[in-house]
């Protein structure tokens, strides 16, 4: 569940997804198994998504937004965010 | 699961509404900046079938090919997913309000009474019986 791919030159990319993940996660207050269940995904799975590990298809980021009840465009919202903050944090 | 359905060679579905619309919202994008699919692929270190499978939602693809392609494009995922949005809007609200195209019962009911109709005079001018379609 650890799979890196064709997203290997794009780890702080990943890395600002995984915390749009878990920033929407904590926003409604469920825990990662909890997301699991809701997503129909295993929590390993969560936990590796939210770290930074994969490389997700398209219909895997629709399954999390399902799961997190937001659009998937709410998620891209919430990475860009994210991916802007990095970039100005270094 | 039935073999009729559009099966991709793991088993997932080909053409669900989701892949339909972001094949499109690529395209539309790629048309945006006036790039042919064989640029694209070649400039974003991407198969050029793959970029047509994309197109024509047949593929699943990642995050990762994803972030090629716009990158090439020059698009941010808010972009891509302003324009996806549109489109699964789009192709969701033709499911749900085209009709289902199928004759009505009372145009049925008519082509019925035609056929009864038709049937009864070829009898009468027979002279009645059955007919013998059997030897």
């Amino acid at each position: 569940m650890q799979g890196q791919g064709n997203g290997r030159a794009f780890a702080r990319e990943r890395r600002a997804l995984g915390r749009a993940v878990k920033e929407t996660r904590a926003r409604r207050g469920i825990s990662q198994e909890e997301l699991g269940y809701r997503a129909t995904l295993h929590r390993n799975y969560v936990g590796a998504m939210e770290r930074g590990e994969l490389n997700p298809t398209l219909r895997t980021l629709l399954l999390f937004a399902s799961g997190l009840g937001v659009p998937l465009s709410g998620l891209v919202g919430v990475y860009e965010r994210q991916l802007a903050d990095d970039s100005h944090g270094r | 699961m039935s073999v009729s359905l559009p099966m991709t060679r793991t088993g997932g579905r080909h053409h669900t509404p989701e892949r339909v619309a972001l094949g499109r919202a690529v395209r539309e994008l790629r048309e945006r900046r006036e790039v042919s699919q064989f640029a694209l692929a070649y400039d974003s270190g991407v198969g050029r079938p793959y970029v047509n499978a994309i197109e024509c939602a047949r593929v699943n693809p990642t995050w990762g090919r994803l972030r090629d392609l716009l990158t090439t494009l020059e698009y941010t995922f808010c972009d891509l997913a302003e324009v996806y949005e549109r489109h699964l809007k789009m192709i969701e609200g033709d499911t749900r309000t085209e009709p289902v195209r199928c004759p009505s019962a009372e145009a049925r009911g008519a082509q019925e009474e035609h056929n009864a109709r038709q049937l009864a005079r070829a009898r009468a001018a027979r002279g009645g019986g059955r007919m013998r379609t059997w030897t």
